[in-house]
């Protein structure tokens, strides 16, 4: 750089308009932003051309991963207080140890999987953060004995609100059908015949199954690794 | 106004560059994390448990989902099955064949113990993309393992 400097014009803008916009919109953006709560587990949904829009509020979406441990969510806290207060005069219990922290703490969490006779291993302290750090080990199915609690928050769901709360299954691409049959005869049972099932937007007209069909290993071990690709990727 | 910088005016100007960049940075973060986050999903009607009414098989076409990403269809009553996979060549191609030859058919779809959930999906949405009019979601029978077996299929 020479060290002569000539006479220089900057331009100077007045920004200030321009600042209100950006400020204005980045409030609007702000205040109606919700964001998505942390989840217990990750789950890469399947692609499909569905496009139903579900209402958050009103949906107990059913979360299987794919080791096939199952987790609950509701959208909105009163449904979770609610569906809580209705479990807890059900089967008190496993809820007797509960303490008003932890009742409030679960009101506050979006997702769970633990089964409740560990609710009060759960929920009985004083501290949120040791209840956060908490695991989750999925909600039984009724395997090794245990009884099918799904069945349990479906019907207190159902008694809860049968008109409005709807029903959806979060399954991961690798979830084996058998977890996802037993979850969907779950709410057969108490009449739920009508769920979504909670899928990724396909991208465009990108046909699934473009994958090139593996050089499918015959007489593969059941339950053999299937290659994680996406289909239609 | 930039010739007068030197005079005494007594307008002190804010360079505001790096606020409109931070502003604008956030802005950009808030627009994406909102629009982002709208999964789709299917819709799945099931009939009520009760009263289940057994179909004639010549009527219908049974789709099982297999291992390693395969879809057995048998069409009609004793037919060998035919295996296929999931692309629009494959299974796509059955679905339009049996609905053109007999569109009152019904799809019965029989997932099996080696399939995935994405096998499942993949399936109810080939039934949205074919538009077939009937089709039900069936509970793979010991009759169903049988024939399977039988045919040496998973």
């Amino acid at each position: 750089m020479p060290k002569v400097k000539p006479k220089r014009h900057v331009p100077s803008i007045d920004m200030t308009a321009m600042v209100d916009v950006a400020f204005l919109l980045l409030t609007f953006f702000i205040m109606t932003t919700k964001f998505r709560a942390a989840e217990k587990v990750q789950v890469d949904t399947p692609y499909s051309t569905g496009d139903v829009k579900l209402k958050n509020d009103s949906t107990m979406v059913i979360t299987v991963n794919d080791d096939g441990r199952v987790f609950i969510s509701f959208g909105s806290p009163t449904v979770r207080g609610a569906i809580f207060d209705r479990m807890a005069m059900r089967h008190g219990a496993y809820f007797n140890r509960v303490t008003d922290k932890g009742r409030d703490f679960f009101s506050h969490t979006e997702q769970f999987g633990t089964s409740i006779s560990e609710f009060g291993k759960w929920l009985g302290g004083k501290d949120p953060l040791v209840m956060e750090d908490y695991t989750h080990n999925g909600i039984p199915l009724g395997d090794d004995g245990r009884p099918n609690e799904l069945l349990y928050w479906i019907t207190e769901v159902r008694q809860f609100d049968a008109k409005n709360m709807k029903f959806a299954i979060k399954g991961d691409r690798e979830t084996s059908m058998p977890t996802i049959e037993k979850v969907i005869h779950s709410l057969q049972e108490k009449k739920a015949n009508k769920f979504f099932l909670i899928t990724n937007m396909e991208a465009g007209a990108a046909p699934k199954g473009a994958e090139p069909s593996a050089p499918a290993a015959p007489a593969a071990a059941p339950g053999a690794p299937a290659d994680p690709k996406p289909p239609g990727m | 106004m930039a010739e007068l910088n030197h005079s005494k005016s007594s307008k002190t100007r804010i360079d505001m560059t790096a606020m409109v960049d931070v502003a604008f940075l956030l802005l950009t973060f808030f627009i994406l994390t909102t629009t982002l986050a709208t999964p789709g999903s299917l819709e799945v009607n099931k009939p009520s448990s009760e009263g289940i009414t057994e179909v004639p098989c010549n009527n219908t076409l049974t789709l099982y989902a297999g291992a390693d990403d395969k879809v057995h269809c048998v069409l009609g009553c004793d037919t060998p099955p035919i295996t296929t996979d999931f692309s629009a060549d494959g299974i796509r191609r059955v679905i339009a064949e049996a609905l053109a030859a007999n569109p009152k058919l019904i799809i019965s779809i029989k997932p099996t113990e080696h399939s995935y959930f994405r096998n499942l999906v993949d399936l109810l949405d080939e039934m949205e993309i074919t538009n077939a009019p009937r089709f039900a979601l069936a509970h793979v029978t010991d009759e169903d393992k049988i024939f399977l077996a039988d045919n040496r299929l998973k």
